[in-house]
């Protein structure tokens, strides 16, 4: 786009789960990118794939289990998603991850100084210790020492969230991963985790990687947006521009699905999203409940055509069924 | 595929010792002396035993005397243990703390121990046996049946059932029996074949059932004396094996079945 | 008296340690039938026990709610009560089919055929956008959003004069979500309900319902009759929570002052309000009439 390298792409990323008769995809080959000091946000709802492809970027899988293809690069170097002693290079050092339930996230038994200090050589502990006292003070927790003597269960949602991302940007990655990071969190708190990353990332110049669901956090938070639908990407391009001119017919009905301060009636989807099973039928994934469906849209699956400046859209109809439509009021 | 073999030969064993007044050839008491030991005929399909009893009709009527006291022993406490387990989460408070602490006592004696003692009180006899297993099996029962009551007490599917207006009996008849009695099932099916295994043990030292009734532990019993006919031991051995085996591996299935459904 | 009168309750539940907390602190609120009621406020600030209270599952410690001048408490308004949760999966039986859950409230409460049942759970089942053939199936074979019709459609079953709908949205997807929020304000408008929305989504609230009462750490701060009138709300919280729904800067926050345990007489948000002084930390404000149909608890607004 304007030349600069993005700190972060994947290309072709699948994720598949080996199953008795076959392999079964949940993710379809994937290219997405993160601007350096930028934040892309993955949208889409429950089961679309988007937790699975973070997780793959990481190589948090079971081999036995799942079977992940495709290729990916932080600054321009490959990451070793096959072999597992190279990723620790990556892992929770140049990538972290920020989850959805943080609690899960913190051994019970031990407390959240002792998560910090973990693996620290005992000449190195003080060091690490003032460190973690710096970082947790970076996040808004007001009494950092505090806190390290806690355990997970006696911090509320918001403090643990700050602690995990403490935690988490502690060996400075480049990369951080927020998978849902705000979902369980109440809205005021959410709002200031929210204010919290974007203050990290003018200061320090991380790049986020944030999925969500909620496409209030997404459009606050990232500069581009990719939309995903049954396990593929349908539409992404820069945020602005998606939320002007949504293209996808699914994109249009996630922005519509929010009330946003009116009582008109919401234009919904009517149906579900497929279930796992089902993602290897024919035809777009998103046929049955679109409401612009053709008769070629039940038989091939669309693949990307460009709509604008960086702007993609995973659609047989081009979008045409979405671009004569007004987008969502948002 | 196994698992419905094992359920074919155990229906027939369960139908052939049911029926045995039928099925039995012979009269299972009758000693013939003459024909002490017999091999395998016609007449005799297993032989005899050591009093020329045949061998074939002791077993089946064994049979219906060993599961029969199982299943008398494994239902009655079930029964018991179920309801009191179910009414005391149902009811918390006062009652659940009493009942609770009551059973961990009677928990910590050992089940040999309250066999014994009610044999040396009212004298050897399966009563006596049936007697002290009651005793001690209910509690197993009432304890997984309060606690599984307190779980689902827990959901909020009561809270709702009761917005929709049922009582406390429809509650717990329907709610909380459909969702406790699937758990306890596979519980029923391997405790029946504990109970029988307890049953032909007791018979087996002398404590159990008295001759010259039919029981497969006492059958068992008999035929070590006479190690140099070994159908004598065999016969019914394999049936308790038979039977413990199957009813266990039932229990299994149930319960995979269950976890199935579940997921 | 209103249709439904709710005065000074208050719950505390004690926990393991002994430590009392006050789940709701002395609430009262009146509603008027047909009207919409929205209850917003965070996780455990009581909007769930004020909602189990009012159904009249939960006893208060000390108030009273009123149904038509008797107490929810009472036998003959088990009917006219129903409600709806958030986690459907939770709230009903897994072990029985969504024909049998339906069937629950029609036994207890209409003397009604076999027969009759049968379609009378049809017929729900059809009002809740499923299909007749559904009533055969299990929770599991439901997806979240399709076993939140079917606890809907057993809450209308019986029908209801107030239906209570605790977080009935918030475990669901965004497009599933719109679909609900269409479900229920169809409903809303056939069967003229009187209903209270008890969500942590504005907006849902927004759309859905016609008042507003803003609820923190079991009290009420702030209630408004007319929700469209929503850029009123001055109460410090209700501004934080408006604004951050609004996506805009928000408003300060001071960060705990004192310890939220030892509370005793002070308002409920002083420890997190910018504005708290003194005052605020030893006399709790009273909720109280600014305008028509607009109270605010605050001591400086």
């Amino acid at each position: 786009m304007n030349g600069m390298e993005p700190l972060f792409v994947t290309k072709g990323l699948s994720v598949s789960l080996r199953e008795k008769g076959g392999l079964l995809p949940v993710v379809f080959p994937a290219d997405i990118a993160v601007k350096a000091g930028g934040c892309t946000g993955i949208v889409g709802e429950s089961g679309c794939g988007k937790s699975m492809l973070c997780k793959a970027v990481l190589s948090l899988f079971s081999e036995r289990k799942w079977q992940v293809e495709g290729e990916a690069f932080l600054k321009g170097e490959r990451i070793p998603l096959e072999n597992d002693r190279k990723m620790d290079e990556f892992r929770g050092r140049r990538m972290s991850m920020i989850v959805q339930d943080p609690l899960s996230a913190f051994d019970p038994r031990m407390t959240i100084g002792a998560h910090f200090l973990e693996g620290s050589r005992r000449r190195e502990r003080k060091e690490r210790y003032q460190a973690a006292v710096s970082v947790l003070s970076r996040m808004a927790l007001k009494d950092p020492e505090d806190v390290m003597r806690k355990y997970a269960f006696e911090l509320s949602g918001g403090m643990l969230q700050r602690a995990l991302m403490g935690l988490s940007l502690l060996g400075r990655p480049e990369l951080l991963i927020a998978d849902e990071p705000t979902t369980a969190l109440d809205s005021t708190v959410q709002e200031e985790i929210l204010r919290l990353l974007l203050d990290l990332q003018k200061e320090t110049g991380l790049s986020l990687l944030l999925i969500s669901h909620d496409l209030n956090v997404v459009s606050r938070m990232a500069d581009t947006i990719y939309v995903m639908y049954a396990g593929r990407i349908v539409e992404s391009g820069p945020i602005e521009e998606v939320q002007r001119h949504p293209l996808h017919p699914y994109t249009v009905g996630l922005f519509a699905s929010r009330p946003a301060f009116s009582k008109e009636r919401l234009s919904v989807m009517e149906g579900r999203p497929p279930v796992l099973g089902e993602l290897l039928k024919a035809g777009c994934a998103f046929a049955p409940r679109c409401p612009g469906v053709k008769e070629e849209c039940r038989s091939t699956v669309p693949s990307f055509e460009t709509a604008g400046e960086g702007h993609l859209v995973r659609c047989g109809q081009k979008g045409a069924w979405g671009s004569h439509r007004e987008g969502g009021s948002f | 595929m196994k698992f419905r073999m094992y359920l074919l030969l155990l229906a027939i064993l369960v139908l052939a010792c049911l029926f045995a007044p039928v099925l039995a050839p012979c009269d299972p008491n009758l000693a013939e002396p003459t024909a002490k030991f017999a091999e395998a005929s016609r007449e005799h399909l297993l032989g005899t035993d050591y009093l020329g009893r045949d061998l074939f009709s002791r077993v089946l009527w064994g049979g219906r005397n060993t599961m029969g006291y199982a299943a008398l022993v494994a239902a009655v406490s079930a029964l018991f243990g179920i309801c009191l387990g179910m009414l005391s989460g149902f009811a918390g408070g006062f009652f659940d703390e009493f009942l609770m602490k009551g059973s961990d006592i009677l928990r910590s004696f050992p089940g040999v121990v309250v066999v014994l003692i009610v044999v040396s009180i009212r004298g050897v006899g399966i009563e006596s046996i049936c007697t002290a297993m009651l005793l001690t099996r209910w509690i197993w029962y009432a304890r997984m049946a309060r606690n599984l009551t307190r779980a689902e007490m827990g959901r909020t599917s009561i809270l709702a059932s009761r917005i929709c207006g049922s009582g406390r009996f429809k509650i717990l008849r329907r709610h909380i029996l459909t969702a406790i009695l699937p758990e306890l099932l596979p519980v029923l099916s391997i405790d029946f074949g504990s109970a029988l295994l307890a049953i032909s043990g007791y018979s087996f030292l002398g404590l159990g059932i008295l001759p010259p009734e039919a029981e497969w532990g006492m059958m068992i019993s008999d035929g070590r004396n006479y190690m140099e006919h070994p159908g004598m031991m065999f016969w019914p051995g394999l049936c308790v094996v038979f039977m413990v085996i199957s009813v266990n591996f039932l229990g299994d299935k149930l319960r995979d079945g269950l976890e199935e459904r579940r997921s | 008296m209103s249709f439904l009168e709710i005065q000074e309750v208050s719950k505390s539940y004690r926990s393991r340690k002994g430590r009392q907390t006050e789940a709701v602190q002395k609430v009262s609120l009146s509603l008027e039938r047909g009207r919409c009621l929205g209850v917003v406020g965070e996780s455990g600030c009581g909007k769930s026990t004020l909602c189990r209270m009012i159904a009249g599952v939960v006893r208060p410690d000390s108030g009273e709610i009123w149904l038509e001048g008797s107490s929810v408490r009472e036998k003959k308004n088990r009917k006219k009560i129903q409600m709806v949760f958030q986690n459907s999966l939770d709230a009903v039986n897994l072990h029985l089919n969504a024909g049998r859950i339906l069937s629950e409230p029609l036994e207890n409460f209409f003397s009604m055929s076999r027969e009759e049942r049968r379609n009378k759970t049809e017929g729900l089942l059809e009002l809740v956008g499923l299909s007749k053939e559904d009533a055969g199936k299990y929770p599991k074979q439901f997806s979240g959003g399709q076993l939140q019709r079917i606890c809907i459609a057993r809450a209308l079953a019986a029908e209801p004069e107030l239906l209570l709908l605790d977080e009935p949205l918030s475990s669901l997807d965004v497009s599933v979500q719109a679909q609900l929020l269409n479900l229920l304000a169809d409903l809303k408008r056939e069967f003229r309900l009187t209903g209270i929305l008890v969500s942590h989504d504005l907006e849902a609230v927004y759309y859905l319902a016609d008042e507003l009462a803003v609820m923190y750490s079991g009290a009420l701060v702030e209630t408004l009759s007319d929700i469209t009138a929503l850029d009123c709300l001055r109460h410090p919280y209700a501004r934080r929570l408006l604004s951050v729904h609004n996506g805009e800067a928000g408003t300060e926050q001071a960060e705990g002052k004192s310890l939220p345990e030892e509370r005793g007489e002070a308002c409920v948000y002083a420890s997190q309000c910018p504005k708290a002084d003194g005052l605020c930390f030893s006399k709790s404000p009273e909720l109280s009439e600014r305008e028509d149909g607009h109270k605010i608890a605050c001591h400086y607004i």
